[in-house]
Protein backbone atom coordinates (compact mmCIF):
# COMPACT_ATOMS: atom_id res chain seq x y z
CA UNK A 1 0.00 0.00 0.00
CA UNK A 2 1.10 3.53 -0.67
CA UNK A 3 -0.02 4.69 2.78
CA UNK A 4 0.53 3.18 6.19
CA UNK A 5 -2.23 0.88 7.38
CA UNK A 6 -3.41 3.37 10.02
CA UNK A 7 -3.81 6.21 7.51
CA UNK A 8 -6.28 4.48 5.19
CA UNK A 9 -9.41 4.61 7.36
CA UNK A 10 -8.79 8.27 8.20
CA UNK A 11 -8.56 9.07 4.49
CA UNK A 12 -11.74 7.11 3.82
CA UNK A 13 -13.57 9.09 6.46
CA UNK A 14 -12.40 12.30 4.81
CA UNK A 15 -14.09 11.43 1.52
CA UNK A 16 -16.68 14.05 0.59
CA UNK A 17 -19.98 12.24 1.16
CA UNK A 18 -21.95 14.75 -0.84
CA UNK A 19 -19.94 13.79 -3.92
CA UNK A 20 -19.54 10.11 -2.99
CA UNK A 21 -23.25 9.26 -3.37
CA UNK A 22 -23.54 7.52 -6.80
CA UNK A 23 -26.47 9.55 -8.16
CA UNK A 24 -24.90 12.85 -7.08
CA UNK A 25 -21.56 11.77 -8.52
CA UNK A 26 -23.24 11.12 -11.86
CA UNK A 27 -24.99 14.51 -11.74
CA UNK A 28 -21.75 16.30 -10.86
CA UNK A 29 -19.67 14.54 -13.51
CA UNK A 30 -22.35 15.29 -16.10
CA UNK A 31 -22.26 18.97 -15.17
CA UNK A 32 -18.44 18.86 -15.06
CA UNK A 33 -18.23 18.26 -18.82
CA UNK A 34 -20.70 20.93 -19.93
CA UNK A 35 -21.01 24.67 -19.43
CA UNK A 36 -24.58 24.37 -18.21
CA UNK A 37 -27.54 22.08 -18.71
CA UNK A 38 -31.21 22.24 -17.90
CA UNK A 39 -33.10 19.98 -15.50
CA UNK A 40 -34.70 17.93 -18.26
CA UNK A 41 -31.38 17.24 -19.97
CA UNK A 42 -29.92 15.97 -16.69
CA UNK A 43 -32.99 13.85 -16.06
CA UNK A 44 -32.71 12.20 -19.49
CA UNK A 45 -28.95 11.74 -19.29
CA UNK A 46 -28.80 10.30 -15.79
CA UNK A 47 -32.01 8.27 -15.88
CA UNK A 48 -33.03 9.63 -12.47
CA UNK A 49 -36.67 10.37 -11.76
CA UNK A 50 -37.84 13.96 -11.44
CA UNK A 51 -38.24 13.75 -7.65
CA UNK A 52 -34.96 11.96 -7.14
CA UNK A 53 -33.02 14.41 -9.27
CA UNK A 54 -34.73 17.35 -7.62
CA UNK A 55 -33.82 16.04 -4.16
CA UNK A 56 -30.16 15.45 -5.08
CA UNK A 57 -29.92 18.86 -6.72
CA UNK A 58 -31.24 20.52 -3.55
CA UNK A 59 -28.44 18.88 -1.57
CA UNK A 60 -25.84 19.87 -4.13
CA UNK A 61 -27.18 23.43 -4.17
CA UNK A 62 -27.08 23.60 -0.36
CA UNK A 63 -23.47 22.44 -0.44
CA UNK A 64 -22.71 25.19 -2.94
CA UNK A 65 -21.62 22.71 -5.62
CA UNK A 66 -24.30 23.57 -8.15
CA UNK A 67 -25.71 26.95 -9.18
CA UNK A 68 -29.41 26.81 -9.95
CA UNK A 69 -31.10 29.45 -12.07
CA UNK A 70 -34.81 29.50 -12.84
CA UNK A 71 -35.93 31.23 -16.00
CA UNK A 72 -38.79 31.31 -18.46
CA UNK A 73 -38.69 30.60 -22.16
CA UNK A 74 -41.99 32.05 -23.29
CA UNK A 75 -44.48 30.61 -20.82
CA UNK A 76 -42.38 27.56 -20.12
CA UNK A 77 -40.29 27.47 -16.94
CA UNK A 78 -36.74 26.20 -17.23
CA UNK A 79 -34.22 25.32 -14.54
CA UNK A 80 -30.63 25.84 -15.65
CA UNK A 81 -27.89 24.11 -13.68
CA UNK A 82 -24.21 24.91 -13.65
CA UNK A 83 -21.35 23.41 -11.68
CA UNK A 84 -19.89 26.06 -9.35
CA UNK A 85 -16.16 26.54 -8.86
CA UNK A 86 -16.54 24.92 -5.43
CA UNK A 87 -18.25 21.94 -7.06
CA UNK A 88 -15.51 21.65 -9.68
CA UNK A 89 -12.85 21.70 -6.97
CA UNK A 90 -14.82 19.14 -4.93
CA UNK A 91 -14.88 16.72 -7.88
CA UNK A 92 -11.17 17.23 -8.54
CA UNK A 93 -10.37 16.59 -4.88
CA UNK A 94 -12.70 13.59 -4.76
CA UNK A 95 -11.17 11.92 -7.83
CA UNK A 96 -7.64 12.54 -6.53
CA UNK A 97 -8.52 11.06 -3.13
CA UNK A 98 -10.27 8.05 -4.62
CA UNK A 99 -7.41 7.32 -7.02
CA UNK A 100 -5.00 7.60 -4.11
CA UNK A 101 -7.09 5.31 -1.95
CA UNK A 102 -7.83 2.73 -4.62
CA UNK A 103 -4.19 2.56 -5.66
CA UNK A 104 -3.53 1.12 -2.23
CA UNK A 105 -6.01 -1.75 -2.72
CA UNK A 106 -4.01 -3.83 -5.22
CA UNK B 1 -29.83 9.14 -23.66
CA UNK B 2 -30.84 5.53 -24.23
CA UNK B 3 -28.23 4.01 -21.96
CA UNK B 4 -28.52 5.53 -18.55
CA UNK B 5 -25.33 6.18 -16.71
CA UNK B 6 -26.73 4.58 -13.59
CA UNK B 7 -28.51 1.66 -15.25
CA UNK B 8 -26.64 -0.26 -17.91
CA UNK B 9 -24.25 2.59 -18.60
CA UNK B 10 -20.53 2.32 -19.19
CA UNK B 11 -18.64 0.32 -16.55
CA UNK B 12 -16.35 3.28 -15.95
CA UNK B 13 -17.38 6.88 -15.41
CA UNK B 14 -15.46 8.48 -18.27
CA UNK B 15 -15.60 12.26 -18.49
CA UNK B 16 -14.64 12.07 -22.17
CA UNK B 17 -17.52 9.72 -22.91
CA UNK B 18 -19.97 11.86 -20.92
CA UNK B 19 -18.87 14.89 -22.90
CA UNK B 20 -19.24 13.02 -26.19
CA UNK B 21 -22.74 11.92 -25.13
CA UNK B 22 -23.69 15.50 -24.36
CA UNK B 23 -22.34 16.55 -27.75
CA UNK B 24 -24.05 13.63 -29.48
CA UNK B 25 -27.37 14.53 -27.86
CA UNK B 26 -27.43 17.66 -30.03
CA UNK B 27 -27.63 15.57 -33.24
CA UNK B 28 -29.70 12.62 -32.04
CA UNK B 29 -32.92 14.33 -33.07
CA UNK B 30 -32.27 14.09 -36.84
CA UNK B 31 -32.90 17.83 -37.39
CA UNK B 32 -29.45 18.22 -38.96
CA UNK B 33 -30.20 15.47 -41.48
CA UNK B 34 -33.56 17.01 -42.36
CA UNK B 35 -31.79 20.26 -43.24
CA UNK B 36 -28.93 18.48 -45.03
CA UNK B 37 -31.46 16.55 -47.13
CA UNK B 38 -33.26 19.78 -47.97
CA UNK B 39 -29.95 21.38 -48.97
CA UNK B 40 -29.05 18.47 -51.27
CA UNK B 41 -32.44 18.59 -52.98
CA UNK B 42 -32.07 22.37 -53.39
CA UNK B 43 -28.59 21.85 -54.85
CA UNK B 44 -29.97 19.32 -57.32
CA UNK B 45 -32.73 21.79 -58.24
CA UNK B 46 -30.03 24.31 -59.08
CA UNK B 47 -28.53 21.76 -61.47
CA UNK B 48 -31.91 21.04 -63.05
CA UNK B 49 -33.55 24.46 -63.20
CA UNK B 50 -30.69 26.90 -62.55
CA UNK B 51 -32.51 28.34 -59.53
CA UNK B 52 -30.45 29.47 -56.57
CA UNK B 53 -32.84 28.07 -53.98
CA UNK B 54 -29.92 26.42 -52.18
CA UNK B 55 -28.60 29.84 -51.08
CA UNK B 56 -31.58 30.63 -48.78
CA UNK B 57 -31.35 27.05 -47.51
CA UNK B 58 -27.69 27.63 -46.55
CA UNK B 59 -28.48 31.03 -45.00
CA UNK B 60 -31.46 29.68 -43.06
CA UNK B 61 -29.89 26.34 -42.08
CA UNK B 62 -28.64 27.42 -38.64
CA UNK B 63 -31.82 29.37 -37.68
CA UNK B 64 -33.97 26.43 -38.88
CA UNK B 65 -31.91 23.96 -36.83
CA UNK B 66 -32.15 26.17 -33.72
CA UNK B 67 -35.89 26.69 -34.21
CA UNK B 68 -36.54 22.94 -34.59
CA UNK B 69 -34.54 22.22 -31.44
CA UNK B 70 -36.15 24.98 -29.36
CA UNK B 71 -39.68 24.24 -30.52
CA UNK B 72 -39.68 20.43 -30.54
CA UNK B 73 -36.52 18.89 -29.07
CA UNK B 74 -35.52 20.89 -25.99
CA UNK B 75 -38.99 20.76 -24.37
CA UNK B 76 -38.70 16.96 -24.60
CA UNK B 77 -35.08 16.07 -23.92
CA UNK B 78 -33.70 19.28 -22.44
CA UNK B 79 -30.98 21.64 -23.51
CA UNK B 80 -27.25 21.76 -22.92
CA UNK B 81 -24.48 24.27 -23.55
CA UNK B 82 -21.10 22.67 -24.17
CA UNK B 83 -17.95 23.80 -22.45
CA UNK B 84 -15.97 26.63 -24.04
CA UNK B 85 -12.99 24.28 -24.43
CA UNK B 86 -15.10 21.86 -26.47
CA UNK B 87 -16.50 24.73 -28.56
CA UNK B 88 -12.92 25.81 -29.33
CA UNK B 89 -12.06 22.22 -30.30
CA UNK B 90 -15.06 22.11 -32.62
CA UNK B 91 -14.00 25.39 -34.21
CA UNK B 92 -10.50 23.96 -34.73
CA UNK B 93 -12.04 20.85 -36.30
CA UNK B 94 -14.07 23.06 -38.64
CA UNK B 95 -10.88 24.91 -39.63
CA UNK B 96 -9.10 21.62 -40.33
CA UNK B 97 -12.09 20.44 -42.37
CA UNK B 98 -11.99 23.70 -44.35
CA UNK B 99 -8.27 23.22 -45.05
CA UNK B 100 -8.93 19.66 -46.24
CA UNK B 101 -11.90 20.69 -48.37
CA UNK B 102 -10.22 23.76 -49.94
CA UNK B 103 -7.92 21.84 -52.37
CA UNK B 104 -10.88 19.73 -53.53
CA UNK B 105 -12.91 22.91 -54.14
CA UNK B 106 -10.03 24.40 -56.13
CA UNK B 107 -9.80 21.20 -58.14
CA UNK B 108 -13.51 21.38 -58.95
CA UNK B 109 -13.24 25.03 -59.96
CA UNK B 110 -10.28 24.01 -62.11
CA UNK B 111 -12.20 21.23 -63.82
CA UNK B 112 -15.45 23.10 -64.29
CA UNK B 113 -14.62 26.73 -64.96
CA UNK B 114 -11.01 26.95 -66.16
CA UNK B 115 -10.23 25.97 -69.70
CA UNK B 116 -7.09 24.03 -68.90
CA UNK B 117 -5.68 21.11 -70.93
CA UNK B 118 -6.15 18.75 -67.97
CA UNK B 119 -9.75 19.79 -67.59
CA UNK B 120 -11.32 17.24 -69.92
CA UNK B 121 -10.38 13.97 -68.17
CA UNK B 122 -11.00 15.40 -64.68
CA UNK B 123 -14.40 16.92 -65.50
CA UNK B 124 -15.76 13.41 -65.98
CA UNK B 125 -15.21 12.90 -62.28
CA UNK B 126 -16.94 16.16 -61.29
CA UNK B 127 -19.89 14.37 -59.61
CA UNK B 128 -17.52 12.28 -57.54
CA UNK B 129 -15.49 15.33 -56.57
CA UNK B 130 -18.62 17.23 -55.61
CA UNK B 131 -19.96 14.40 -53.45
CA UNK B 132 -16.44 14.13 -52.02
CA UNK B 133 -16.63 17.76 -50.88
CA UNK B 134 -20.10 17.25 -49.45
CA UNK B 135 -19.34 14.00 -47.67
CA UNK B 136 -16.01 15.02 -46.11
CA UNK B 137 -17.51 17.32 -43.43
CA UNK B 138 -20.18 14.69 -42.76
CA UNK B 139 -17.48 12.04 -42.20
CA UNK B 140 -15.54 14.42 -39.92
CA UNK B 141 -18.73 15.18 -37.95
CA UNK B 142 -19.44 11.44 -37.68
CA UNK B 143 -15.95 10.85 -36.34
CA UNK B 144 -16.07 13.74 -33.86
CA UNK B 145 -19.52 12.84 -32.57
CA UNK B 146 -18.94 9.06 -32.76
CA UNK B 147 -22.15 8.87 -34.80
CA UNK B 148 -21.90 5.99 -37.31
CA UNK B 149 -25.05 6.98 -39.20
CA UNK B 150 -23.18 10.04 -40.51
CA UNK B 151 -20.76 7.67 -42.27
CA UNK B 152 -23.79 6.01 -43.85
CA UNK B 153 -25.01 9.42 -45.09
CA UNK B 154 -21.59 10.10 -46.62
CA UNK B 155 -21.79 6.63 -48.17
CA UNK B 156 -25.18 7.46 -49.69
CA UNK B 157 -23.69 10.59 -51.24
CA UNK B 158 -20.69 8.73 -52.65
CA UNK B 159 -22.97 6.01 -54.08
CA UNK B 160 -25.01 8.82 -55.70
CA UNK B 161 -21.83 10.19 -57.29
CA UNK B 162 -20.81 6.71 -58.50
CA UNK B 163 -24.28 6.05 -59.98
CA UNK B 164 -24.00 9.31 -61.84
CA UNK B 165 -20.56 8.42 -63.22
CA UNK B 166 -21.74 4.99 -64.33
CA UNK B 167 -24.77 6.58 -65.99
CA UNK B 168 -27.45 4.93 -63.83
CA UNK B 169 -28.97 8.37 -63.15
CA UNK B 170 -28.05 11.91 -64.08
CA UNK B 171 -26.10 13.63 -61.31
CA UNK B 172 -29.02 15.84 -60.29
CA UNK B 173 -31.41 12.92 -59.99
CA UNK B 174 -28.84 10.96 -57.96
CA UNK B 175 -28.29 13.99 -55.70
CA UNK B 176 -32.05 14.41 -55.23
CA UNK B 177 -32.37 10.74 -54.27
CA UNK B 178 -29.45 11.05 -51.81
CA UNK B 179 -31.05 14.17 -50.33
CA UNK B 180 -34.38 12.39 -49.97
CA UNK B 181 -32.79 9.34 -48.33
CA UNK B 182 -30.85 11.49 -45.83
CA UNK B 183 -33.83 13.80 -45.20
CA UNK B 184 -36.22 10.88 -44.64
CA UNK B 185 -33.72 9.31 -42.25
CA UNK B 186 -33.64 12.60 -40.31
CA UNK B 187 -37.42 12.86 -40.42
CA UNK B 188 -37.86 9.34 -39.04
CA UNK B 189 -35.41 10.07 -36.19
CA UNK B 190 -37.21 13.31 -35.47
CA UNK B 191 -40.64 11.68 -35.34
CA UNK B 192 -39.32 8.82 -33.17
CA UNK B 193 -37.86 11.32 -30.70
CA UNK B 194 -41.05 13.38 -30.57
CA UNK B 195 -43.14 10.24 -30.01
CA UNK B 196 -40.74 8.76 -27.49
CA UNK B 197 -40.60 11.85 -25.31
CA UNK B 198 -44.04 13.47 -25.24
CA UNK B 199 -44.14 16.84 -23.48
CA UNK B 200 -46.95 15.55 -21.26
CA UNK B 201 -44.44 13.14 -19.65
CA UNK B 202 -42.66 16.13 -18.12
CA UNK B 203 -44.51 17.51 -15.17
CA UNK B 204 -44.62 20.62 -13.06
CA UNK B 205 -42.21 23.51 -13.42
CA UNK B 206 -39.22 21.34 -14.27
CA UNK B 207 -39.68 21.21 -18.00
CA UNK B 208 -36.56 21.82 -20.04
Amino acid sequence: MAEGPDELPVQLLDIDRIVHEPARLVILTQLYVVKHADFLFLMRQTGLTQGNLSSHLSKLESAGYVDVKKEFIGKRPRTVLRLSETGRMAIDEYTTSMKHLLNGIK
Amino acid sequence: MDEHVLKGGPPTLSLGELERRALRSTVEDGAAELILGLFLVALAMHGMTGSYVYIPVIVLAAPMWRALRRRFVEPRVGGVQLNDARTVQLKSAKRIAAIVVAPVVLLIIGTVFIDAPWRKPLSEFKPLLLVGILSLPIIIAGFLLRTPRFFAHAGVLIVAGMMSIFGVFTFNVALTLAGLVIGICGGVLFILLVRRYPISSVEGDERG
